[in-house]
């Protein structure tokens, strides 16, 4: 098996255009984030009222708007023109910062702006499947995941310098920059047109087709999919622990005693065990199985918050030196979940549900956003600081052990448990993979195959590359072979008498 | 990337050792001699149907594409500009081989046709018109994906005692459907496919061979004594 390179998906173009708008835009959305909170405390004096009201701007169009966006983005026909049009009218309200005369206008603008953005994102995501071959989404994944990380470092560091050094005003002028050079870069990816879903409505035989038909779509495939149920299910429960004691980390370092300076490095030691866990994820660790990647990582994750958590209960002073390299491994551990999550939910959804999936399954972390700080706040206030993580750890390490479990039964079910691919049939670019489920009502690709073997099709004499030709069979399809070959099964002996004899052939056209 | 013509082949692959084993009923009954003029008539029915489907799918698509807004239509339309004049005239050439059998070449037009090929053309009227005139390749990928073998004609000529100008049919056949199998793979994997069509033309694909494996399974047993048969 070739060993999974970091920066494979960039060798083609269109992905290399796709990402570097995407790097682009990431930067300036945290830039913008910085230099929105120095504005509103700084310059024009609110105080938490103000803060909690942007981040309920920041929060509440992506909950609400995302199912709609995502079905938008699958109906798109022409997704780059949607991109580069999302881009455009950022920078314009970006630019409308600068003339926002008080807190009510600027949340305005900042609810339109992130709404744009609830757009943008899973026509992004919808379009990645259509740049980048399968055996190299995982490279994809990895690279984006590692530049969303890279961008919270380096925006709000360059919101920094921008502030200091012309003011905060520049900074939204460097940001609607950035949508601009992500628009002149997107303008440049051609994507074959998709038809107008209007035109197949009319072509078409009177289906429902309108929006909430699509959104019901999606939630009916999420249903329907295990590997999504479980894959969505155990990062929100991972997200809503994590969100419960992520907040009250710098109180937790003060108990532990890590100084504002050491405070600084426990969390670049995080940021920095993310970066270089993005860069471990190789198709060879994927091998073992998201789900088990998964597992794991949420257990370690687990066992360091858990440690954290011990500290803070033995009244641990003092020991910076074992804080920074369990940051550290915290965040190794996390970058497996941050890059699994994306990774299975594109795998596993077929190219036209992606938009409304990848949108409806990001709209739980941001809904578990609003919930879990304030229930993690009253838990430290009524049991303490380390009570709330020596819950969350065990939880997550607990979690993780299901996930694990989960994982290794998929990988013994799978039809290539006997192969290092485990349950990542797209882990390896010499062997294809078997694919990923179809559409909205098919039941997983494993389960398919199963019924297409018990209906007697010789499943397991297919070769790997006639498994990945039968790529996103659907229930229509499945029930067509299953129902000839039931038919061709009535005539079993004389079928299987004349299945040696030389072809003749005699159909004709 | 797997290609559309290659998803699809995958999926008809699946049942085309059934549909050959079909098939291979037929020229295996006792009586192959009187099996023969049976097939040319069941053929007949098939192939008359050939160019008036197409002939419908092209005025769809020529009527999507003018829409403007639909590119599979678009690229269909110069398809079935091509591909109708290759077939016209094909029912013909069953009847002269039913003539070269001393058999009545205008009696095809007088059967009715059988159910299991009613609705192998009708299926492909209804899709054409009701979802996209893109579903009629699976129809044709289905007949077209298979040639007969070269040395068909002669095979049969041999086992059934019948003259080889009964057979022009399935030469003709044998010798022109690989050329047209390979255009119709180039086309599939030119067409800008959306996942839903890609069912339909499989779905499409795949009806057909279940009607086929139908009309001529039923064709074999009508030719094979009971007491050979399985159930």
């Amino acid at each position: 098996m070739e060993r999974l390179s970091l920066t494979a998906a960039l060798r083609h173009p269109r992905f290399r255009l796709l990402y570097g708008g995407q790097a682009i835009s990431s930067v300036g959305d945290w830039l913008d984030y910085l230099a929105l909170v120095v504005l509103l405390t700084y310059t024009w004096g609110h105080g938490a009222g103000a803060l909690a009201a942007l981040s309920v701007a920041v929060a509440v169009p992506m909950v609400a708007l995302a199912p709609v966006a995502g079905a938008l983005a699958d109906r798109m026909s022409d997704r780059i023109r949607v991109l580069v049009g999302c881009d455009l009218v950022r920078a314009a309200l970006a630019l409308g910062y600068l003339a926002a005369p008080n807190l009510p206008v600027l949340l305005v603008l900042v609810v339109c702006k992130v709404s744009f953005g609830a757009l943008f994102n899973p026509v992004h995501q919808s379009t990645l499947r259509s740049v980048v071959p399968e055996k190299d989404l995982l490279s994809a994944m990895s690279l984006t995941v590692f530049t969303n990380q890279a961008a919270k470092v380096a925006g709000p560091a360059l919101s920094g310098l921008i502030i200091a050094g012309w003011g905060v005003r520049a900074a939204f002028v460097v940001d609607a920059a950035t949508f601009v050079v992500s628009a002149a870069l997107l303008s440049a990816v051609r994507l074959p047109r998709r038809p107008d879903p209007k035109t197949e409505a009319t072509a078409g035989d009177g289906e429902p087709t309108g929006l909430r038909a699509d959104i019901a779509e999606g939630i009916r495939f999420i249903a329907r999919t295990p590997a999504l149920i479980a894959l969505i299910g155990s990062v929100a429960a991972t997200l809503f622990l994590v969100l419960t004691f992520d907040t009250l980390s710098p109180l937790a370092m003060r108990e532990l005693g890590v100084g504002e300076t050491s405070l600084g490095y426990v969390v670049a030691a995080v940021g920095l065990g993310a970066a270089l866990g993005t860069l471990a994820i190789s198709g060879r660790v994927m091998a073992a199985g998201p789900f088990v990647v998964l597992g794991v990582a949420q257990i370690v994750v687990g066992a360091a918050v858990s440690g954290i958590g011990t500290g803070l209960g033995l009244d641990a002073h003092g020991m910076v030196w074992l804080w920074m390299p369990i940051a550290g491994v915290l965040g190794f551990a996390a970058a497996g979940i941050m890059v699994v999550f994306p990774y299975v939910l594109h795998r596993e959804t077929p190219p036209e549900l992606t938009g409304r999936v990848t949108a409806i399954a990001n709209a739980f972390p941001v809904l578990l956003q609003l919930a879990a700080p304030p229930l993690g706040a009253a838990l430290a206030s009524w049991s303490g600081v380390g009570f709330v993580f020596l819950t969350a750890g065990p939880a997550l390490a607990a979690l993780g052990a299901v996930v694990w479990l989960y994982g290794m039964r998929v990988r013994r079910r799978s039809p290539h448990s006997d192969d290092p691919h485990g349950d990542d049939p797209h882990s390896d670019d010499a062997q294809p993979p078997p694919p990923p489920t179809g559409r909205a009502d098919t039941m997983p690709d494993t389960q398919r195959l199963d019924a297409l073997r018990a209906a007697g099709f010789p499943v397991d004499g297919l070769t790997p590359g006639q498994l990945e030709a039968l790529h996103g069979l659907s229930d229509e399809e499945a029930d067509l072979l299953i129902s000839v070959q039931l038919r061709l099964q009535a005539t079993a002996d004389e079928v299987e008498a004349h299945s040696g004899e030389p072809i003749i052939g005699g159909v004709l056209f | 990337m797997i290609t559309t013509a290659a998803a699809l082949d995958a999926r008809i692959g699946l049942l085309r050792p059934g549909l050959r084993a079909t098939l291979a009923r037929v020229w295996a009954v006792p009586d192959p001699a009187a099996v023969y003029p049976e097939y040319l008539h069941l053929t007949h029915q098939i192939i008359r149907a050939t160019v008036p489907v197409m002939e419908v799918a092209a005025a769809r698509s020529r009527e999507l594409a003018d829409r403007g807004d639909d590119p599979v239509a678009a690229a269909l339309v110069p398809y079935w500009a091509r591909h109708i004049p290759e077939e016209r005239g094909h029912d013909v050439w069953v009847c002269e081989d039913l003539a070269a059998l001393g058999q009545d070449p205008g009696e095809p037009w007088r059967r009715i046709p059988p159910a299991p090929v009613a609705a192998l053309a009708g299926a492909q009227y209804f899709w054409i018109e009701r979802l996209h005139p893109v579903c009629l390749l699976g129809y044709i990928a289905v007949l077209e994906g298979d040639p007969p073998h070269p040395r068909a004609a002669e095979r049969l000529s041999a086992r059934t005692g019948h003259p080889r100008a009964a057979f022009r049919t399935l030469a003709r056949h044998a010798e022109e459907d690989p050329g047209h199998r390979d255009a119709l793979r180039r086309l599939l994997d030119t067409l800008p496919l959306e996942a839903r069509l890609r069912r339909a033309v499989s779905v499409s694909a795949l009806n057909t061979v279940q009607l086929l494996v139908a009309a001529f399974g039923e064709l074999a047993d009508r030719f094979t004594p009971p007491s050979e048969r399985s159930a």
